[in-house]
């Protein structure tokens, strides 16, 4: 107990030293080339040589890191409670369809409005019409799924229903796609190929705001989670309020999943595999810990995957859909294969 | 050690069963009257489907019972909250749970949560609780291992240490033996019967395990199609009560030996003497299964000359005398049942 709550305080620690350290060498390195002693200038407010600079460092690479910070975060503290409320391993914020379901929020935005808003995804309105069809679609798949939830009892069978809802909102994305033209079609791809870069310093505050609220909600909900870990029946048995917690775990992983997705697109992997890695690197799944570390996980393989997107330098942005998998699929594949080794789901 | 035997339960004409709406009703078992007391160790028998589960589920509260009434202390159960309910009963299920990344130590701690606070800190007085259970149960020594590890025996020990650190005066645990081994088995019902009679719990649980029910029960319920019949053990055995438990033709309850055998329907019928209340056990175990009816001699000379004889007068001395009177002698059960 003494040595695991240890083990809580030194990767906390470590994670933080490593996120510190992510986080500047985010706004060092970029597809543009700026002199090392340049972005010094520019973070200590100095004078530099090409004013340009200043406005990438501050207004590009500083939000985005920011924005890999907390999208990180979320998406790896949401996969974390569904997959503690699921009482299933693989479940995360892509496979229970809220993140389908704002993808196609953002698909009726693009496809459907895409003829009105001249086809150009980056003006600012279409920019605002493209979050709000996120969210929207976000939180109607979660709305529906609190809905069933109060129809059916087992969580497999609502993990289950999630998945199906997601094969819908496809199936209906796959469709809008087919109608729609070749601009929208093309921004629509961009977008769901994910992106860091979306959110500038002025909207900053409102996903700030909202993630943090998100945060809460699931720090709150600690205590219910470590008693999740024995199933509902025992859960319940120790005085969770089974029906409220769950509501409140799927409203707190909605508006992480909802407000990633609407900023940053769809992005797969980091939502299902941050847990696992948190939970190999404390060999624990008490939530105590196991909630800060795989908070601090999140930003930190988010920040390297978004240094790993920009490494081409000058020849272009990798884009980040590519570059999550590869970091996460072999961890996934790892937890399936070493499942023997890997006690916390038995 | 004569503590106070409290009322904790009582149901009166309780109806179970499970319902969706109030039209679409379907009773498992109605009119079931029962109490439990503290200090006491209830053992729950019956037939696979005779809704012992379902019994238990209604009793701590995970299902609302279709009808009659059922008291936790001095108020109906429903109107307990699920705060003051954790304090109140504690389970041991069955369910699968996915805790075994938890050392054994934050298992039973879980234990706790109804008496922490909001985050669930523990103080020293929860920290002392805690230890003491995992003392009484046995498994200190493994306090920092992962549950993953334990044998199923340890980890059924674990679940009662969580149950116990509830400080609950109820206990309900749903066929904790299941899975164990015999020696498992001995060992967690003698736990829990000390559980009863030293800490003065009440203790409710289902099993298989006829035997150490029989042993260590202070009170069986017996659960068949029909109703639910409570009772001291001794009382319930010796008015044949248990001879119908199963309802089902073919098995017989022997009342000498609390155990169920299988009703022999041999056409071959044989005459036994043996030198010993052992011996002649395990010889008529041994002609039973092959299809001899046996007809047990007090004396030797009470034998009826139509019927063959055996005679066990040690584990390497049988005697078979057939009906013409020839008399073989074999030197092991294997050889004796080879000839027969």
């Amino acid at each position: 107990m003494k040595h695991l709550q240890g083990a809580g305080w030194k990767y906390g620690i470590l994670l933080s030293a490593v996120l510190v350290v992510l986080f500047i060498a985010n706004l060092f390195v970029g597809s543009v080339n700026i002199p090392f002693g340049a972005v010094c200038d520019v973070l200590t407010g100095n004078e530099t040589a090409k004013e340009s600079w200043r406005f990438i460092v501050l207004e590009s690479r500083l939000p985005q890191a920011l924005t890999a910070l907390f999208c990180g975060g979320a998406l790896a503290i949401s996969g974390l409670m569904l997959q503690t409320a699921f009482n299933n391993p693989l479940a995360g914020p892509s496979i229970l369809g809220i993140s389908t379901g704002a993808s196609l929020g953002v698909a009726i935005v693009m496809l459907l409005g895409g003829s009105m808003m001249s086809g150009t995804m980056f003006q600012l309105s279409g920019f605002f019409a493209t979050i709000i069809g996120a969210f929207a679609g976000a939180m109607v798949v979660m709305a529906l799924i609190l809905f069933f939830s109060t129809l059916v009892k087992s969580n497999l069978m609502l993990l289950i229903i999630g998945i199906m809802i997601g094969y819908v909102a496809s199936s209906a994305i796959s469709l809008l796609n087919f109608f729609a033209t070749v601009e929208g079609v093309h921004s629509y791809m961009i977008w769901g190929l994910g992106n860091f870069g979306g959110i500038s310093m002025d909207q900053m505050p409102y996903f700030f705001i909202t993630c943090m609220v998100g945060f809460l909600i699931s720090f709150l909900l600690i205590k219910p989670l470590n008693a999740l870990l024995l199933g509902p029946r025992y859960a319940e048995n120790l005085g969770v309020n089974i029906r409220l917690v769950r509501n409140w775990l799927l409203i707190a992983s909605g508006i992480l999943t909802a407000i990633t997705t609407a900023y940053c697109g769809p992005i797969a992997f980091i939502g299902l595999a941050v847990p696992h890695i948190a939970r190999l690197l404390l060999g624990t799944s008490n939530h105590n810990s196991l909630m800060p570390v795989t908070l601090l996980c999140g930003g930190v393989i988010a920040l390297l995957c978004n240094l790993i997107c920009v490494l081409p330098g000058e020849n272009g942005i990798i884009p980040l859909n590519a570059v999550t998998p590869v970091v996460g699929a072999p961890i996934i594949i790892y937890v399936i294969v070493n499942q023997r080794k890997i006690q916390y789901f038995n | 050690m004569a503590a106070k035997k409290d009322i904790v339960m009582r149901g009166s004409d309780l109806a179970i069963g499970y319902s969706r709406g109030k039209k679409n009703e379907r009773t498992v078992l109605g009119k079931l009257n029962f109490t439990l007391r503290t200090g006491e160790l209830t053992c729950l028998l019956g037939a696979n489907g005779a809704g012992k589960s379902t019994l238990l589920r209604t009793l701590s509260a995970s299902q609302p019972p279709l009808g009659g009434s059922l008291f936790l202390k001095d108020k109906p159960l429903s109107t307990y909250s699920e705060k003051k309910l954790s304090t109140l009963i504690g389970v041991v299920l069955t369910d699968k749970t996915q805790a075994g990344g938890l050392t054994v130590y934050e298992l039973v701690a879980l234990g706790r949560q109804p008496h922490t606070g909001f985050f669930g800190k523990l103080h020293e007085s929860d920290r002392k609780i805690i230890a003491q259970a995992m003392e009484l149960v046995g498994i200190s020594h493994k306090a920092n291992n992962y549950t993953a590890e334990l044998s199923d025996g340890e980890r059924q020990k674990v679940m009662i240490a969580k149950a116990l650190v509830q400080e609950s005066p109820l206990i309900i645990l749903d066929e904790p033996t299941a899975f164990l081994d015999v020696a498992s088995r001995i060992e967690i019902m003698t736990l829990l019967h000390k559980l009863a009679s030293e800490d003065n719990k009440a203790i409710l649980l289902s099993t298989h395990d006829i035997e150490q029910a029989l042993v260590l029960a202070d009170r069986l319920w017996l659960m068949t199609d029909e109703n639910l019949q409570c009772g001291v053990t001794e009382d319930l055995i010796l008015n044949n009560a248990m001879d119908d438990l199963f309802g089902r033709k073919g098995i017989s309850f022997d009342h000498a030996h609390g155990v169920y055998y299988p009703i022999v329907k041999g056409q071959k019928q044989i005459q036994v003497f043996a030198g010993s209340e052992t011996l002649l056990h395990w010889t008529v175990n041994a002609l039973n299964r092959h299809g001899y009816a046996c007809h047990i001699l007090a004396n030797k000379d009470d034998a009826d000359r139509d019927l063959p004889i055996i005679e066990t007068l040690s584990p390497h001395e049988l005697f078979y005398t057939s009906v013409r009177e020839e008399r073989q002698m074999y030197l092991s059960f294997d050889e004796m049942l080879e000839n027969l």
